[in-house]
Parts: C-alpha cells; sequence; structure tokens
C-alpha cells in the first residue's frame, strides 16, 4: 500500500509582468499582463511506506514544487494528493503532525534561542511525551552528538552542527515520512558520512520514509535504491538507480596514443570524441558497438600507447541531468 | 470540547514558552530598552502637557473636563497599547514572513500560522505606555471620584478586550494585504495616524469622521465609547451597548480574511 | 573649500529624496490627517471657552507651523546612527572634506526636496481651507528670510542630537524625543500666545520657540519687532553650533580612543 500517493499532479504558476515606469504602475491597477509558467505537468508518484527515493532535476525542474504540494504549503492546480490517506492541503495540521522537514537553507529551530529550547517548543508543538522526548534526545546525542552545543544559541552553530540539529528536529516524533532538501550541502566529508548513518538508521529501524532531494552523488549512492528524475516539471525516469546509470550514460574509452597520431575515426555508436593533452576519449553507445568491437578496429588503426574503459557512473547521470537534462 | 480544550492548553504552553524566551533573550539589550522607553516617556509627557496647557484657557472641552479627558485618553491608551504589546507582529506581515519564505517554514508545523506570527515578538517596548496609561486612568478615575457597580466593572473589562480585538481587527486586514501586495507597512503607517484621534470625544469631528472612526477604522469602539459609557455621558447610546460585543465580531470577519489570503499564498506559492 | 565638491552632496541629498516617492505621498496624507485632527480639536477648543486669539488665527498658525516643520525637518541622528552602527562612521573622517559640511550641504538637498513634496502641499491646504493668508510681498520676504534661519537651526539641533548617536549608538529614539519635544515648545501644537506667561517664559529657554514661532510671528505680523526676531533666531544658532562643536570634539576622542 502506497503511503504518498499523486495523480495527474499539476501545478501552473501566474508570473504578473511588472510595467515599466509611471504608466504601466497605474496601469497594474486595472490589468496587469501575465505569463503562465506549469512548474508541475502530469505528475504521478506512488512512494511505499520504508521506501526511500531520491527526486532529482536541475533547479527549476520543479522538485521544491513538488514537495511544496506533497507537505501541504502549495495547492496542486489540479490532480490528488493522498498522504497517509490524508490531503496534505485540506488537512495541513494533521497532515504536519505526521511528517518532518529539512527545508535547505530555512531552518526549522528558532534562531536566537539555544538549542535546548528549541527543541523544547518542537516536543509541545508534536506533541510528543516527557519519556519519549528524553529517550529520542539520548538516542540522536549517541548519533549526532547534539550535546556538544545543547545550551548555544542556533544562530552561533556552524553548518554541519546545524545541520544536526534540523535532522535530529525533522526525526524527534517519530513521522512518517521525512522530506530532506540538500541535507549534507557545504558539509565535510565527516559530518556527512554521520548524517547519512543517521539517515539510514531512521529509515531502517522505524521504517520512515524517506523523500530526498539532492546533487549530492554520495547521498544519492549511499541512500537511495530507487530514484525520480524530474526534468521542466514532468517525470523522465522512476526506478532503480543502477538501471538509471545504466541507461542514460554510455561507456568511454580513454586512450593514449602516440605522439603525433590523429584519431578520425569514424564508426558507428561513437557518439563523441573528445581530445585532450596527450589522450582521446571516445564515448560509445554499447547498444550499437561492444567495447571489443571498438578495441579491435582502434588498435588496428592507430598506434595506442595505453587504454582504459570507463564504466558509466552515477556522477555523469546526475552531472547530465542537472546541467542539460537527460 | 475535549480536544478544543486540549488545543488551548497546547498553545498556550506554546506561547509561554516563546513569552520566557522572549523576555531572556531581551534582557541582553538593556540600553536599547532604556532608550526606547525614554522617548515614549517624553511622548506620553507632551501629550498630557499639551492637554493641561489647553485646560489653562478652558474650563471643559466640549463638555468634558480636564480628569475625564484624562480618564479617556488613559482608556483608549491601555487598549492600544496592550494590543501592540502581543498583537503587532503581523504588521510584519510581508516584509519579514512572506518576503522572506518564513511562512512556509510555518505553514510545515501543525501549529496556526497567524499564532505563529503573533507569538514571533513581544513588542516590550509598549510596556512603559501601557503602565503609564493605567496609571492615568487610576488616577482620573480618583479625581472624579469615579464609583463603578459591578455591572460598569464587568463592561469596563469586557469593553476593553473588545477594544484590543478591533484594533487587532484592523491591523490584521491592513496586514493580510501583503498576501497581494508583498508589504504590509504602508497600511501601517496610515493606522498609526489616526490612531491619535482616541484622545478626543468624537463629536467634535464632522460627521463623516466619525463614521469612519466607527466603521472602518472603528477605534471609537476601543476609547470613546467605554469612557463615554463609564463617565455616565449622553449621546452614542446603542453604539456603547454593543461595544463589548463588536470585538469578537470584527476580528472573526478579519480572521476569515486572512484565510482568505492564506489561501490565495497557497495557491500562487511566494 | 570647494563649493562644487560640497554641491555634489546637495544633490546626493535631493537625489534620494527624490528615490522615495511613497515617501512624498506618506508626507502629504500625514500632514493631512494631523491638520484635520487639530483643525478639530482647536474648533472645538475655541468653542468652550473664551480665547484671547480667533480660531481662524489659531488654525492658521497651526498650519504654518507644519509648513515649517515640513519644510525644515532634517535627520542627521538616522545618518549618524547608521553609521556608527555600522562602523562606516570613520570612513567618512577619512574622506578628505568636512564631514560637518558634508552633512550640512546633504541636508541642505533632502530639505529642498522636503521643502517642495511637502511644505508647499502643507502650504496650499493652509491657504485653501485652513485660513492661511497669503503675505504682502515684504512680509513674504522677511518670512522666507526667517524660514531659512529656522532650515539652520533645525540642522543644528539636529546635528547636536546627533552627537549624543556616539553614546546612545541608536538614532531613532533620540530624534523621536527631539521631535516631540520641540512639537510642543516650537508652538506646532499650541500656539505660543495661548500659554500662560510664566509657563511660557520657560519654553523661551529652549531653542525651539525661535524655530516656528519666530517665522510665523513675522508672517502673521504679530512681532513687535523684526530685527529682534531674527537676532533670537540668530543667537540660537550661535548657542546650537557651539554645543555641537563641544559635543563633537567629545565624540571625536571617544573614536580615536576606542579604535577605528
Amino acid at each position: 500500500m502506497s503511503l504518498i500517493k499523486a495523480k495527474n499532479l499539476d501545478k501552473t504558476f501566474r508570473i504578473y509582468q511588472r510595467g515599466e515606469g509611471l504608466r504601466g504602475y497605474l496601469k497594474s491597477f486595472i490589468s496587469r499582463d501575465f505569463e503562465e509558467v506549469n512548474a508541475v505537468g502530469d505528475l504521478n508518484l506512488e512512494i511505499d511506506e520504508g521506501e526511500m527515493i531520491g527526486y532529482i532535476g536541475a533547479n527549476g525542474a520543479g522538485k521544491s514544487t513538488t514537495v511544496k504540494m506533497l507537505t501541504g504549503i502549495l495547492e496542486p492546480s489540479s490532480g490528488k494528493i493522498e498522504v497517509d490517506g490524508l490531503d496534505p492541503h485540506k488537512h495541513r495540521k494533521k497532515n504536519a503532525m505526521n511528517i518532518g522537514v529539512v527545508f535547505g537553507q530555512k531552518t526549522q529551530l528558532w534562531w536566537d534561542l539555544p538549542v535546548r529550547e528549541s527543541f523544547k517548543l518542537l516536543k509541545e508543538v508534536y506533541e510528543v511525551s516527557e519519556e519519549d522526548y528524553e529517550a529520542r534526545i539520548d538516542e540522536f546525542d549517541e548519533v549526532l552528538q547534539l550535546s556538544d552545543f545543547w545550551d548555544q544559541p542556533v544562530r552561533k552553530l556552524s553548518l554541519g552542527q546545524k545541520m544536526r540539529c534540523e535532522l535530529a528536529a525533522a526525526f524527534l516524533h517519530h513521522p512518517k515520512i521525512v522530506y530532506l532538501d540538500e541535507p549534507t550541502i557545504g558539509l565535510d566529508v565527516a559530518v556527512k558520512e554521520r548524517i547519512r548513518n543517521f539517515i539510514k538508521k531512521m529509515n531502517e529501524e522505524e521504517e520512515i520514509t524517506v523523500m530526498l532531494t539532492t546533487h549530492d552523488i554520495g547521498d544519492i549512492e549511499d541512500l537511495c535504491d530507487r530514484v525520480v528524475v524530474l526534468d521542466e516539471g514532468r517525470k523522465i525516469y522512476d526506478g532503480e538507480l543502477d538501471t538509471l546509470v545504466n541507461r542514460f550514460t554510455s561507456r568511454r574509452l580513454v586512450m593514449e596514443l602516440r605522439d603525433g597520431e590523429e584519431f578520425d575515426l569514424e564508426m558507428e555508436g561513437i557518439k563523441e570524441v573528445k581530445r585532450e593533452e596527450g589522450s582521446v576519449e571516445v564515448v560509445f553507445d554499447r547498444d550499437e558497438v561492444s567495447a571489443s568491437d571498438l578495441m579491435r578496429k582502434i588498435l588496428d588503426s592507430y598506434d595506442v600507447l595505453d587504454f582504459r574503459i570507463r564504466e558509466p557512473d552515477i556522477e555523469s547521470v546526475v552531472k547530465k541531468v542537472y546541467n542539460e537534462g537527460l | 470540547m475535549k480536544e478544543n480544550i486540549e488545543a488551548l492548553k497546547k498553545y498556550a504552553r506554546i506561547y509561554w514558552l516563546y513569552f520566557i524566551q522572549y523576555w531572556k533573550s531581551r534582557l541582553v539589550y538593556k540600553t536599547d530598552f532604556l532608550l526606547g522607553a525614554t522617548s515614549q516617556t517624553v511622548s506620553m509627557a507632551v501629550s498630557l502637557a499639551f492637554l493641561t496647557l489647553v485646560f489653562t484657557q478652558i474650563e471643559t472641552f466640549q463638555g468634558w473636563t480636564f480628569d475625564e479627558m484624562l480618564f479617556l485618553a488613559g482608556l483608549g491608551g491601555t487598549v492600544l497599547f496592550t494590543q501592540n504589546m502581543f498583537l503587532f507582529n503581523i504588521t510584519r506581515l510581508g516584509e519579514d514572513y512572506i518576503l522572506s519564505g518564513d511562512m512556509d517554514r510555518f505553514l510545515l508545523r501543525p501549529l496556526n500560522p497567524l499564532f505563529q506570527v503573533y507569538a514571533d515578538d513581544v513588542h516590550d517596548n509598549n510596556l512603559p505606555k501601557v503602565i503609564a496609561n493605567i496609571a492615568l486612568v487610576f488616577y482620573a478615575a480618583l479625581q472624579i471620584g469615579l464609583n463603578l457597580s459591578l455591572l460598569q466593572i464587568l463592561y469596563a473589562a469586557a469593553s476593553m478586550v473588545s477594544g484590543i480585538l478591533v484594533l487587532a481587527s484592523i491591523y490584521l486586514v491592513f496586514s493580510t494585504t501583503a498576501f497581494w501586495t508583498g508589504t504590509s507597512r504602508n497600511a501601517i503607517w496610515l493606522f498609526f495616524r489616526i490612531s491619535n484621534f482616541r484622545k478626543y470625544p468624537i463629536e467634535i469631528f464632522a460627521v463623516a469622521i466619525q463614521a469612519l472612526l466607527v466603521t472602518l477604522i472603528p477605534i471609537a469602539f476601543a476609547s470613546f465609547f467605554p469612557a463615554s459609557y463609564l463617565l455616565g455621558k449622553e449621546g452614542f447610546e446603542t453604539w456603547k451597548m454593543v461595544t463589548p460585543l463588536v470585538g469578537p465580531v470584527f476580528y472573526y470577519v478579519a480572521y476569515r480574511f486572512w484565510k482568505y489570503g492564506l489561501s490565495k499564498y497557497s495557491s500562487t506559492g511566494s | 573649500m570647494k563649493l562644487t565638491r560640497y554641491l555634489s552632496f546637495t544633490k546626493v541629498g535631493l537625489g534620494e529624496g527624490l528615490q522615495y516617492r511613497g515617501n512624498a505621498v506618506a508626507g502629504i496624507g500625514s500632514t493631512v490627517i494631523s491638520l484635520v485632527l487639530f483643525y478639530y480639536v482647536w474648533k472645538a477648543i475655541a468653542a468652550s471657552g473664551e480665547l484671547t486669539v480667533p480660531f481662524s488665527t489659531i488654525i492658521a498658525y497651526v498650519a504654518l507651523a507644519r509648513v515649517i516643520n515640513n519644510a525644515t525637518s532634517a535627520n542627521i541622528e538616522s545618518w549618524v546612527g547608521e553609521r556608527v552602527r555600522k562602523g562606516t562612521i570613520v570612513n567618512e573622517l577619512k574622506k578628505p572634506a568636512s564631514l560637518k559640511l558634508q552633512i550640512y550641504f546633504y541636508q541642505i538637498g533632502r530639505s529642498a526636496f522636503k521643502m517642495m513634496v511637502r511644505g508647499v502641499p502643507a502650504f496650499i491646504i493652509g491657504v485653501i481651507f485652513l485660513n492661511v493668508s497669503i503675505p504682502g510681498l515684504s512680509t513674504g520676504l522677511l518670512f522666507i528670510a526667517s524660514l531659512m534661519l529656522t532650515l539652520n537651526l533645525a540642522i543644528a539641533l539636529s546635528y547636536m542630537t546627533a552627537m549624543l548617536v556616539f553614546w546612545t549608538k541608536v538614532g531613532w529614539s533620540l530624534r523621536m524625543a527631539r521631535t516631540t519635544l520641540a512639537g510642543l515648545f516650537s508652538g506646532a501644537m499650541i500656539p505660543l500666545y495661548l500659554i500662560p506667561e510664566n509657563i511660557r517664559q520657560v519654553f523661551y529657554l529652549t531653542p525651539f520657540p525661535s524655530m516656528v514661532d519666530s517665522p510665523i510671528s513675522i508672517y502673521q505680523g504679530t512681532a513687535e519687532n523684526v530685527l529682534q526676531v531674527f537676532g533670537t533666531q540668530i543667537v540660537w544658532l550661535i548657542i546650537l553650533l557651539t554645543a555641537g562643536e563641544l559635543l563633537w570634539r567629545k565624540a571625536k576622542t571617544k573614536i580615536t580612543v576606542q579604535g577605528g
């Protein structure tokens, strides 16, 4: 049974044009020109309880719009959403009790207050019982070491410390679903690992469903089995990570040719040839030409000193997704 | 019913936490607080000086004695500045909550977003003014020799609460426009200017202005009507009777408008 | 002293004023509301007792006071306050131009703007609705001269108060206190001739009457001796400038002691 169900989700925004100069300013009181932007179009998404999915796409692809609709902040232009049986917009408060959110740069904590007080407030807001709260904080402290800065005001924390608090805050009340937006951005490797371990722990031990939006390759590799790719508001891929990588990237043959050798091979299946200082990189589609055929041809025609084959990797997929779309 | 009581308790607990935290961090900025308090005191002193000097030239003002005028000013001031202390934060809606994206953060919590805006700041620079105005009311009442029946005291308490709600509804309506315009500050300065009208019996103004003070910017309910009733003045009897009731009504209307603005926000984003 | 260089500050002041169009609307709006309030209050006062002066003269006085205030308001407190808070005040000192003159010319620019956008509309309202009469040529010219002196007084006063910002770190509360007191003592709220003699003498101990009551007395022709009026204004100008200078010297030592 799906915990999160989105059907035919559509979100169109009206961007009103600002009139130029005084005339435009006055005119804007009568009628305004607007542009309609379709941020999310005909999106269907189903997420089961306990899943941890990566939600990726270039900036402006509609990721945060989708999350805002799933969390109830934004009302869809059309379509249906059901989160644990509730319409998140209609039953915003009830749904909010069930979810945790780490939303980019915006903190869920209170800026001027010490961390301790922020959590006290959260305890009240999310109706966490006293015993449960104590146990939870202890549990989190083991993994996230919150006691290091428990009495410091949130605004004085380093990025890594703040993020650890955000995560603790998101999972404090045993939510069914947690939405994470760039949880590891700007952090050093050690902290990243600690955070990823924490998220994994929560997902595995408590079956908390996690929807993760991230640019970070390590995050995706480490945490997500399933990946949903969004491009210009539309879902273009929904499935296993491995399949995504294999389908959308090509193998690369990198070789070192003898000085002076010109590489000018034309062959079916060669997608791209990149030449750099001393090396040539051939990007090829292994559905059209096998590595062995390609190699044989090249070794016959050219004087190759050294070569290696680069496997498709997540990095290039992600780069591709974020830079050019798929 | 039980659910509602539980909810009320929850909100009360949360507000209390906000409140003590606020004061803890406030104590750090002592000089700011003192300075603000000083300039507010100057303001009040000048106001009183004006009235005193005017009364060196006349015996009564439109039938009101000096002490009665003090009572009026004090009553209106108490209501206005108490409101300002706790419910003023809504005026920052446009610049500080919508444009900054903080409103989204509020919507992610299982709490009423309007409550969160109100609770986010206590405007304590109003505290000296509240105290001074309460003192003024008692002083004036003493000078007049005001003897109020129990019913009248209940009326006074109810009208003051009602007055706070009336003022809060004005601020709420003006601030809600920020959902469309992005700014809430411009709408507020207008109210500030007009709030000075509260210190005078509304009969001295042209009828058009009286209408304004009772309908669009109904500050008459927060000061003149209750004071006039308690002092036993004649006129406006019906208005005075309904004063304790209009507050909740106005606020209810303002709250519906707020919900409407919020729904617009949910469909257009920020 | 290169005049042109300082005039550039005037241009800046003027320009910055022009940027805030909403400010102009707000200014006219608050003038109208304020004058409406005073109109009815004074009408009621006049109807409640025997005043030594007719209502029409009183309300003309109050309107003129408003015009003068709108045209001559200065806000050096915020200028200094902002720079003290951000710490950039030291940069201003390092500039090769005298800080005082910079501020002066800048304020002239701002006031020129305010005169146009707030003073003139207030004057028009006064003439049409509030019984402000159009003066004869010589009275008008003398009034303008007195107004210029008021402008300088306003800048000097604001400057002096601004010096206190070096100690208080916040400008707005000082400015508010100053303008509120000025409102009362200058006659802007109650024409000074309505105030009992002994209290009035206390008011004259402050510079405020010379800033508003003085030019009005020339305008309405109630001044006994025009030269005396000018004299009083000039004396106060000297006093304020001296006080400002003394405070500045103290402030300068404070800055240099504390470091940049």
